[in-house]
């Protein structure tokens, strides 16, 4: 089917409250998707398979712990979604990338969720990035708001033992992904996991509602 | 905008303390920004022309029309399918399943593909599926006093009562104007950058502007075909007089809510139009003339604006009593006074209602459309897909930000039942937003962040709580649930009117000033409470149809002409 936007970021944004995450997460899971999606990416697909695990309760232990040149988990694992939320809200801090070093975040699930927030990073920083996850594997590379085609080594993997992000080089960029205005076409099973997900944020009709709902009343207008 | 535009330093604007109440909000009225009158000014100015491009509704009144709207660079068609709908069925809520008339405006003109497929969605609504040609989804149903009557008028070969017609004031309305991407159709962003319809709503306004046009229209063919040779078309005059009817519910409130930047910029403009216009230290003769005129006019609107609901209708009348002592007391001080028009907003916020206030602002502004109607153009705000990267502070700084200016969210005692009694919801059954009494209905865990103020004050105990140096991106880490509430705290796009300051969870909560808040950016007049979480407006009431828009000017309607 194909999906706008709009409709994109409230399914994902839905579906992440629905899994239990905060609003405020919820939202930036949202956004993060749509983004994603945006450039033709799997963003919807890859947020379904992280909210498996960030719907548990003891989710927050997928946040990074910020220190250092490598951040890991509390239990080891970190999730791509958290950490790049961790490392877009530390952008205006001295992160190690930022003089000429390398930070590597350690054992993330669906990596692919933290390039919107390191779009952002880039932004601030004034500086495209350069994501690695190993010896000969391709460098992502990732501008303000853009992000190269190689990205799409990220699609579908569910985990990277190590993603190392580092300034890029002044070389000329190569050209990064379009950016689409709608029509996005997403997978009908993966739009109906999600939208199961997103029908736990809402509340059933009960009598009460009914008597003050919207509109109540007698329901034959004779205006 | 100036720097000095942003701030109101130099211009004066009316403090946030003072208009964001809700109270206020909910007393707006249309204002030469507002949304329908900025459109049509633009469309005119732009030289649309308009004509059919199909007729295809059968002699029962069942069938489609296409009609285009051709500018400078591309043309629109407003898509209609008719119908005629068993009244038993025909219900404003949102629960409906069938409407008298369904429409699509449509990106282009669409060939018979596009129409088959449009012939096979849009009478389903939400239940159909759109694609991003589709600019707007919309549906209407006919009013039960007027529609059959004026056809039955027209078909005996006379024209119906002008007061019958003011009583209602629609022969048709509208009850759901969707936009931005609903239901698979277009995001607002394929079409804001487009000459004319950057600012907010256009699309939206253009489609209602010329669903007026069809069923203006389609009362005409209906009593052609009714009355045959007998049957007189609807006169001009009285076809004036009818604008679009609308049905609003709770799904228009948490948006003003949800998006408090763009808010923020609404309100910025309507107050710095004020502003503008009150810094003025003279009054031209001619200028004083128009106001004075204006406030006849309005007279004139709110004199034939009657509702039912008792509150609203005390309201009204304290508003006509408050329009009498406007034009006495603009009689009294007259063009020659120094600042004049400042004058008249500092007396008028000391003296009429809030309805009074607000609507002798929107009279103010109206003489001033060479000082003010730029704004209308920068009334928009395109979010960021992403929000911006990095928390620059400390949570002493945050701290410092809410005690210095978030008074109003730290007020309530939120641990009372009454300050929390209500929450937000969407519902299972619509996919709308919904009410709830927290200590009735069950629910309340699943509630939308629209409890912006309780939600500042928790996160407020936190930061008092927390190191006063600790990095803001490390309280979050430990408090994430305070996330939404610190990305409106730290948005740089918020502004001094980003925030409703009231409590929006309380028992006091009158939702319907939400929606009359919004509503009156719209453009939209009439309100008329049927409860107090919804209503019924009008639009276009008495604007030119697309036939006469380059045949007189085209933002001179609003209010009634005298003798009108």
């Amino acid at each position: 089917m194909l999906c706008s936007l709009n409709e994109i970021r409230t399914l994902a944004t839905g579906a992440a409250r629905g899994a239990g995450l905060p609003w405020g997460v919820a939202g930036e899971a949202g956004r993060a998707a749509c983004w994603l999606e945006a450039r033709g990416l799997a963003g919807l697909a890859t947020l379904d398979g992280a909210l498996d695990r960030l719907s548990a309760p003891d989710w927050r232990r997928g946040s990074p712990v910020p220190e250092g040149a490598v951040w890991r988990g509390e239990a080891g694992e970190t999730d791509g979604l958290l950490a790049g939320m961790a490392l877009a809200d530390r952008a205006h801090r001295p992160l190690p990338f930022a003089s000429g070093g390398a930070l590597v975040l350690s054992g993330v699930r669906r990596p692919l969720l933290a390039v919107p927030f390191l779009a952002g990073v880039s932004g601030v920083c004034g500086a495209r990035l350069a994501v690695s996850l190993g010896a000969g594997t391709p460098v992502i590379g990732i501008g303000p708001q853009s992000v190269h085609e190689s990205c799409r080594a990220l699609e579908g993997m569910a985990f990277a033992g190590t993603v190392r992000i580092e300034a890029a080089g002044a070389n000329a960029a190569p050209p990064d992904l379009p950016r689409l205005d709608g029509g996005i076409p997403v997978d009908g099973e993966v739009y109906a996991r999600l939208a199961r997900r997103a029908a736990r944020t809402c509340v059933p009709e009960s009598a009460g509602s009914r008597a003050r709902g919207a509109g109540a009343g007698d329901p034959v207008e004779t205006d | 905008m100036s720097r000095d535009d942003r701030t109101g330093r130099r211009l004066g604007l009316r403090p946030p303390e003072t208009v964001m109440r809700l109270a206020r909000l909910g007393a707006f009225h249309q204002t030469r920004l507002s949304f329908l009158r900025a459109m049509l000014r633009r469309i005119a100015a732009d030289g649309y022309r308009f004509g059919y491009d199909r007729w295809e509704i059968g002699r029962d009144g069942v069938g489609a029309a296409v009609y285009a709207a051709r500018g400078p660079e591309r043309a629109y068609s407003l898509v209609c399918f008719a119908r005629d709908l068993d009244p038993a069925l025909r219900t404003d809520r949102v629960i409906a399943e069938a409407w008298d008339a369904t429409f699509v405006l449509y990106d282009g003109i669409p060939g018979d593909g596009e129409m088959d497929r449009l012939r096979a969605n849009a009478p389903k609504q939400e239940a159909g599926r759109y694609r991003h040609t589709d600019l707007i989804l919309s549906r209407a149903n006919r009013s039960a006093r007027l529609f059959d009557h004026v056809v039955d008028c027209l078909a005996a070969g006379r024209q119906p009562e002008a007061s019958r017609l003011d009583g209602t004031g629609y022969v048709m309305r509208t009850t759901a104007v969707y936009g931005n991407g609903k239901f698979g159709i277009a995001d607002r962003r394929r079409y804001a950058g487009r000459p004319g319809f950057g600012g907010p709503f256009r699309m939206e306004m253009l489609a209602v502007w010329m669903i007026r046009q069809f069923v203006a229209d389609l009362v005409n063919h209906l009593a052609r075909e009714a009355g045959g040779a007998r049957a007189v078309p609807l006169d001009p005059a009285l076809r004036r007089r009818l604008g679009i009817g609308n049905s609003t519910g709770l799904g228009l409130g948490p948006f003003i809510v949800n998006h408090p930047a763009l808010f923020a910029r609404w309100i910025e403009c309507r107050e710095l139009a004020l502003a503008r216009v009150c810094a003025q230290e003279t009054a031209t003769a001619g200028s004083w003339r128009e106001f004075r005129q204006w406030i006849a006019r309005a007279r004139a609107e709110v004199a034939a604006w009657t509702v039912p609901d008792p509150v609203q209708a005390d309201k009204i009348a304290r508003l006509a009593a408050d329009l009498d002592r406007l034009d006495a007391f603009a009689a009294g001080l007259g063009p020659a006074a120094a600042a004049p028009w400042a004058g008249v907003r500092d007396w008028a916020a000391e003296r009429l209602s809030l309805e009074g206030q607000e609507l002798t602002v929107s009279l103010l502004i109206e003489p001033h459309g060479g000082l003010v109607d730029d704004l209308a153009e920068r009334m928009a705000l395109e979010e960021a897909e992403m929000p911006p990267a990095g928390f620059p502070g400390r949570v002493r700084d945050l701290r410092g930000l809410v005690e210095d200016g978030y008074g109003w969210a730290l007020e309530p005692d939120y641990a009372s039942p009454r300050a929390q009694a209500r929450f937000w919801y969407v519902s299972a059954n619509k996919l709308e937003p919904r009410l709830g009494e927290r200590w009735e209905e069950p629910g309340a865990e699943l509630e939308l962040p629209l409890a912006t103020g309780r939600d500042i004050a928790a996160c407020h105990r936190d930061l008092r709580k927390a190191a006063q140096d600790e990095h803001l991106a490390d309280f979050l880490l430990r408090h994430p649930e305070h996330r939404h509430a610190v990305r409106r705290l730290t948005d740089p796009e918020l502004g001094p009117y980003g925030e409703i300051r009231d409590n929006l969870v309380g028992a006091d909560l009158l939702p319907l000033d939400l929606l009359r808040c919004k509503l009156a950016f719209f453009g939209a007049t009439r309100f008329d409470p049927k409860s107090d979480r919804w209503l019924r407006i009008n639009m276009f009431c008495r604007a030119p149809y697309p036939d006469e828009l380059q045949a007189e000017p085209p933002d001179d309607w609003i209010y009634p002409r005298p003798g009108a």
